[in-house]
């Protein structure tokens, strides 16, 4: 298991069990990390998101959502996700060697609210690796992640990724795009997501006085 | 707060989470939103505190591991352990847990 904790980032996995995660994803360019955000944290991050204000993004046609304002708990996820173990791991997995940083926010996808994020890549700056950790209060239904590769129509991977802190990692390539299908229900699918890229890490951000929350996540 | 002395024990709060970054470590008050700054040595104390162990026994491992006179560490030890219970980022207990 790979787990963030209030501590540190905890790896339990065999370096065989690493390769296979590195073939895996080579494979699929996309992988599940069951119970990567530890149950204490997701609760401090579910607490946390039901007393959260959140504004309406759009981005041109691909996607509309809404997000989280800017508060302790996008710190904290900030700070646990930019650990040096987890970015090691990140990068032995996915055999990305240029990431130095993690920059995202929180937000979520309602049903019947228009809410939709239609094929896209992502591609944008420093962007190499793609997060999602699913912070849903209760498990939502659609909500489907998919992957493919750009000329082909056909879905490479997909999951829906509903797991109580589960995450996931996929490729951000010129080649690949990806979309997440309609909420159904009355649960929202709520996640940290964003991007494992290269640049300032956190630490160079805090010392030059830098809130690495007011770096925009999205173009 | 009482007077800080050698013979207790500091546990984190519950609002405190934390991370060792290269040479030094952070952390963030989950009630404040601020973050607090470790460098190595003061990474090092807090390690030893988390451990569960009295300040003494924390004063006693930094006097193995770094190269500073005992009375330097342990008043640092001391002044540390005080700043991390003024900022709520840490609570006092005796050494059989009161």
């Amino acid at each position: 298991m790979l787990q963030l904790t209030r501590s540190a980032f905890v790896c339990t996995e065999s370096p065989e069990s690493l390769a296979e995660m590195r073939r895996c994803f080579d494979r699929s360019h996309g992988i599940h990390l069951p119970g990567f955000l530890h149950p204490q944290l997701l609760d401090i991050a579910q607490r946390s998101i039901r007393e959260a204000s959140f504004y309406d993004r759009a981005d041109e046609d691909l996607a509309l959502e809404q997000c989280m304002h800017n508060n302790t708990l996008v710190a904290m996820l900030y700070l646990i996700v930019n650990d040096q173990g987890l970015l090691g791991t990140v990068r032995h997995i996915t055999g990305c060697d240029s990431i130095t940083a993690f920059i995202g926010r929180v937000y979520q996808m309602r049903s019947g609210v228009g809410h939709y994020a239609r094929w896209h890549n992502d591609l944008y700056g420093a962007r190499r690796i793609g997060m999602s950790v699913n912070l849903s209060d209760g498990e939502f239904n659609g909500g489907i992640f998919e992957l493919r590769e750009a000329d082909a129509p056909t879905v490479r991977w997909a999951i829906a990724n509903t797991g109580p802190g589960d995450a996931i990692l996929f490729r951000v390539a010129e080649g690949l795009q990806h979309r997440v299908t309609p909420i159904e229900g009355h649960v929202a699918r709520v996640a940290f997501a964003g991007w494992f890229q290269s640049g300032p890490d956190l630490l160079s951000l805090l010392k030059a006085g830098v809130d690495p929350r007011n770096r925009p996540a999205s173009p | 707060m009482p007077e800080l002395s050698l013979d207790l024990c500091l546990t984190p709060s519950d609002q405190v989470v934390m991370r060792e970054l290269p040479g030094e470590s952070v952390l963030l008050d989950l009630k404040s939103g601020f973050y607090f700054g470790l460098n190595e040595v003061g990474t090092r104390a807090w390690s030893l505190m988390m451990q569960g162990g009295s300040l003494q026994d924390v004063n006693a491992s930094l006097h193995e591991e770094f190269d500073a006179p005992p009375a330097v560490i342990q008043a640092e030890l001391l002044r540390f352990a005080g700043e991390l219970c003024a900022h709520g980022l840490c609570r006092v207990e005796e050494k059989d847990g009161r």
